[in-house]
């Protein structure tokens, strides 16, 4: 696999190099094995595989790109090198660091030989564990799991290959009796199999059971407990795209000018590590080949730094952070089709923490919300959202009352999270509608506009 | 594609109940523009097969990028082991309700064609746009981006269907980021069609590239909204995404075959206002949901999902049809040759009705009109929403009085059929999005102007 993948990005560059043009080639392979659950049944099984290249081109002070596959790499640099001819003008260059660290991919090989039959086996295990209560059903949800691997080689010198393993499993269930239905979400990605997927069928069912006797809240300003997957939904809907070089030298930012000041509350620090030993995003490299690395973005309620890919730092006189990903709008995977630009790896919450027990008896009158609909819909500009509460839990007087029926949060991130302080309960997360993943515990945010249902 | 099919056939000879396979062709064009320079310009070919086998009543799916007839042989067999791999001990054997075999060529007009055109025609579409915006001072930026398709499918099933299909997509967008004093505002705006490049015939992208700007300014000077449940008056645009959101995908028939709907069980039942019709419609000719044969190789036709208040279909795979003993009608869809056909929705709108606008301001003491949208969210089987607006007013005894920002709405589905007790005598499709349900796939949506007579309100 590395031969091949490293022998094709650095045949592209030579045929560029014979047109007269720099060149950068990312090759993408995927293979993935999905397993489908409906209906409390295992009903579907798919193996997906991709394998192409990416090709950007510098012609002049011009950049252009294009997607090919290996058997067409004389066309893809043929379009590349078209495509260049619209392209803006700008000082633009390939990297040519190589420090690269010691950290590579996370591979597991117990998941790199995974075959359909395994997947089905623990899709029966999720089942069986989420029927624990005779009401409820898995009525959807499913496993995959397979491996990432990519190669870029550029005109400076660049030649690098790394692939990972990656598995997860989730499943919502739901709870239905003659007066009520109400839903449990449960899921898990790892890059290793290091969860037990017993663990995600029981705990939607669980939290399903939980949702049952459903109240309406009142409409006020209260504390509000974010979990780990709403927490990341919205602050990738919201603040992350922020947080890019490129959308603040477009004044697209409320962080502009913000370097050197308080953004968040000063317990908190955000960081962006592609080294990261859990990431889902972990890799040598980022996708432009530039060593991977660990960002502090703010550190303890200070702005320190901003993400870049190699081209929007140049543009910005800065240089690149280990950002480039080949993401597209509202893709949760990466791929060659597109050019990279600057995308967080993986984002990590630091900072002081407590139990997220001892979170809640602090709070006199306040919710937790598990998951919210319609993260997608907030104002990325300026950080503005309101969104539907999808399974949360009113909290007074340090005690959990009752599972809310309906109601809607909103608010701005930036200004929520001057308010903010994180509990300790890690979770890897992804926010779907970006290759960014995250690991993020339950956050509290005061003061926060709660509209009943 | 007769030896193809020979080929997959002898792979699969005695391994599968039934089986087809796709075949596509994709060409492509993708620009993006900030500010008038262009960012992103990619062309693209790609093609690629899958193959879908049931064998036991469980299904194996395959896919390949390579088309040759020993690739597709190999994903065949891929799919066939897949599927012996989940039949083992399966309890509930997937059917499927009989079709006709069809054998039959399909291609949707395109009367000025993007795959002969220029690529500077193509990139005026974003220029003119710009520069039609960059007038105004408050604009701090304007991203303007085209893409094109032109996507050749090729069906085969084992059950002797051949069809073959040629769809040409266009989507157009604008995002003006505006900015006023700390204030900062986005809007965005889409024309999409299944046609050429005719859709943009009268210079109607500059007509959105308007309508953005004045929506831009409105939202920078817009007020938080009230919060709490109150009267709603909402646009074509905004009504669009609730017929999608709220009523389409809880009429998905894989979800309300395996417990996922709170529309299970309920055809013939009143279930909303007896001036509610809403309709799911891929025969609506050049709309972005629009296409003549579904992925399993089925004559699409409309489906009359809410008739005066009354539930009266589902959008059906062949799969969910056999399971709800119904008939199959043309929803199963599929994003690319790397995933399974889902049912899936077309162009969803409400039907119009007789109110006029004038009449829905009466006698709302206190509410909201809302118009466009950024999208929504539902969960199908609790049956509850969450969808935004693009722009708000506030309506106050009777009357629109000033612009809000980031107005959300939400509530059940059921409660707020029942609770829609005008519906507008004007009405209009064409707001084209892109749906997600683990893949995604154009769709349409629209309708008259609606009121809803209490529904609850969030903002920041």
């Amino acid at each position: 696999m590395k031969e091949e993948l490293l022998t094709l990005a650095n045949r592209v560059v030579v045929v560029a190099g014979q047109a007269g043009v720099q060149c950068e080639a990312f090759v993408q392979r995927r293979q993935s094995t999905s397993v489908v659950i409906e209906a409390g049944k295992v009903t579907f099984g798919s193996q997906d595989g991709d394998l192409g290249i990416g090709i950007r081109i510098i012609n002049g002070h011009h950049t252009g790109y294009a997607y090919c596959t290996p058997d067409s790499i004389e066309y893809g640099v043929k379009q590349a090198l078209s495509s260049a001819r619209f392209g803006k003008p700008g000082q633009y260059r390939f990297h040519d660091s190589s420090r690269y660290n010691n950290t590579r991919s996370i591979f597991d090989n117990r998941i790199a030989t995974m075959v359909t039959e395994d997947g089905v086996s623990l899709a029966h295990d999720m089942i069986e564990a989420s029927s624990f209560d005779p009401r409820a059903i898995p009525s959807r949800g499913g496993l995959s799991f397979g491996t990432m691997a990519y190669a870029v080689a550029n005109t400076n010198g660049a030649s690098i290959f790394d692939e990972g393993t990656y598995i997860g499993g989730h499943v919502m269930t739901v709870l239905k009796d003659r007066d009520f239905v109400v839903n449990g979400d449960d899921g898990e990605i790892s890059r290793v199999r290091d969860f037990s997927i017993e663990d995600v069928g029981r705990k939607a069912t669980e939290k399903a059971v939980a949702q049952i006797g459903q109240r309406s809240i009142e409409t006020a300003a209260m504390d509000v407990v974010l979990r780990p997957d709403a927490v990341f939904e919205l602050f990738s809907s919201t603040v992350l795209p922020a947080l890019y070089g490129d959308s603040i030298k477009k004044g697209e930012s409320v962080y502009a000018n913000k370097t050197g000041k308080q953004v968040t509350s000063s317990g908190l620090s955000i960081v962006d590590d592609g080294t990261h030993p859990r990431g889902i995003n972990t890799f040598i490299s980022d996708e432009e080949g530039y060593p991977s690395q660990r960002n502090v973005i703010v550190d303890r309620g200070i702005l320190n730094t901003v993400l870049y890919d190699q081209f929007s730092a140049i543009e910005s006189h800065a240089a690149s952070t280990g950002n480039g990903m080949h993401t597209d709008r509202n893709e949760s995977s990466t791929t060659y089709r597109v050019p990279p630009t600057t995308c967080a790896r993986n984002i990590v919450f630091e900072g002081e923490t407590m139990g997220e027990d001892e979170m809640i008896r602090s709070i006199k009158n306040g919710i937790i919300v598990e998951h919210v609909l319609g993260a997608h819909t907030a104002n990325r500009v300026s950080g503005d959202f309101s969104v539907a509460i999808y399974a949360g839990y009113h909290v007074r007087d340090g005690q959990i009352l009752a599972p809310l029926r309906g109601g809607m949060i909103g608010g701005n991130m930036p200004d929520m999270l001057l308010r903010a302080s994180l509990a300790n309960n890690y979770k890897i997360v992804e926010s779907g509608m970006s290759s960014a993943s995250g690991y993020v515990p339950s956050v509290r945010f005061e003061d926060v506009k709660v509209a009943g249902g | 594609m007769i030896n193809l099919i020979d080929a997959v056939g002898q792979v699969l000879e005695g391994r599968a109940d039934y089986y087809d396979v796709r075949v596509l062709d994709v060409t492509g064009t993708v620009i993006e523009t900030r500010k008038g320079e262009v960012t992103k310009a990619i062309s693209g070919k790609e093609s690629g097969a899958c193959v879908r086998v049931l064998s036991g009543g469980a299904w194996g799916f395959a896919t390949t990028p390579d088309i040759s007839e020993s690739a597709i042989s190999k994903a065949a067999d891929r799919a066939a082991k897949v599927a012996r791999g989940i039949s083992e001990g399966i309890r509930d054997r997937a059917r499927l309700a009989p079709v006709k075999a069809i054998r039959d060529e399909a291609t949707m007009p395109m009367k000025r064609s993007f795959i002969d055109a220029h690529v500077e025609d193509k990139l005026d579409l974003l220029t003119s746009a710009y520069d039609a915006v960059k007038k105004y001072d408050f604009v701090v930026n304007a991203m303007v981006n085209y893409k094109d398709a032109y996507i050749e499918q090729q069906f085969r099933s084992s059950e002797g269907s051949s069809v073959l299909t040629r769809t040409p997509r266009v989507l157009w967008t604008i995002e003006i980021i505006g900015k006023k004093d700390d204030r900062i505002q986005s809007v965005r705006r889409r024309i999409g069609k299944t046609m050429g490049l005719e859709a943009f015939d009268g210079d109607k992208h500059l007509q959105e590239a308007d309508a953005a700007v004045a929506s831009v300014v409105a939202l920078l000077n817009g007020r938080a909204p009230p919060s709490g449940p109150m009267p709603v008056i909402a646009d074509p645009g905004l009504v669009g995404v609730f017929a999608h959101e709220a009523v389409g995908h809880a009429s998905e028939g894989d979800l309300v075959s395996t417990g996922n709907s709170c529309f299970e069980g309920m055809i013939g039942k009143e279930i909303g206002n007896a001036t509610v019709t809403i309709k799911d419609d891929a025969t609506v000719p050049g709309q972005f949901g629009s296409y003549i044969y579904d992925d399993e190789g089925v004559r699409t036709r409309p489906k009359v999902l809410i008739n005066k208040g009354i539930l009266s279909d589902y959008i059906l795979n062949r799969e969910s049809a056999a399971r709800l003993e119904m008939e199959p009608n043309g929803g199963a869809r599929a994003e690319s040759y790397h995933g399974r056909p889902l049912v899936r929705m077309s162009n969803t709108f409400i039907e119009s009705g007789d109110a006029a606008f004038s009449e829905m301001l009466e006698g709302i003491k206190s509410g909201v009109y809302v118009k466009g949208s950024r999208g929504g969210q539902v969960n199908t089987s609790q049956g509850f929403f969450q969808f935004n607006a693009q722009e708000a007013y506030l309506i106050e005894n009777g009357e629109i009085t000033r612009p809000l920002r980031d107005v959300s709405l939400s509530g059940s589905t059921l409660d707020i059929l029942k609770m829609i007790d005008l519906v507008g005598k004007d009405g209009e499709l064409g707001h084209a999005g892109l749906c997600g349900k683990g893949q995604w796939v154009p769709v349409d949506d629209g309708g008259p102007h609606i009121r809803i007579s209490q529904c609850v309100v969030g903002g920041q």
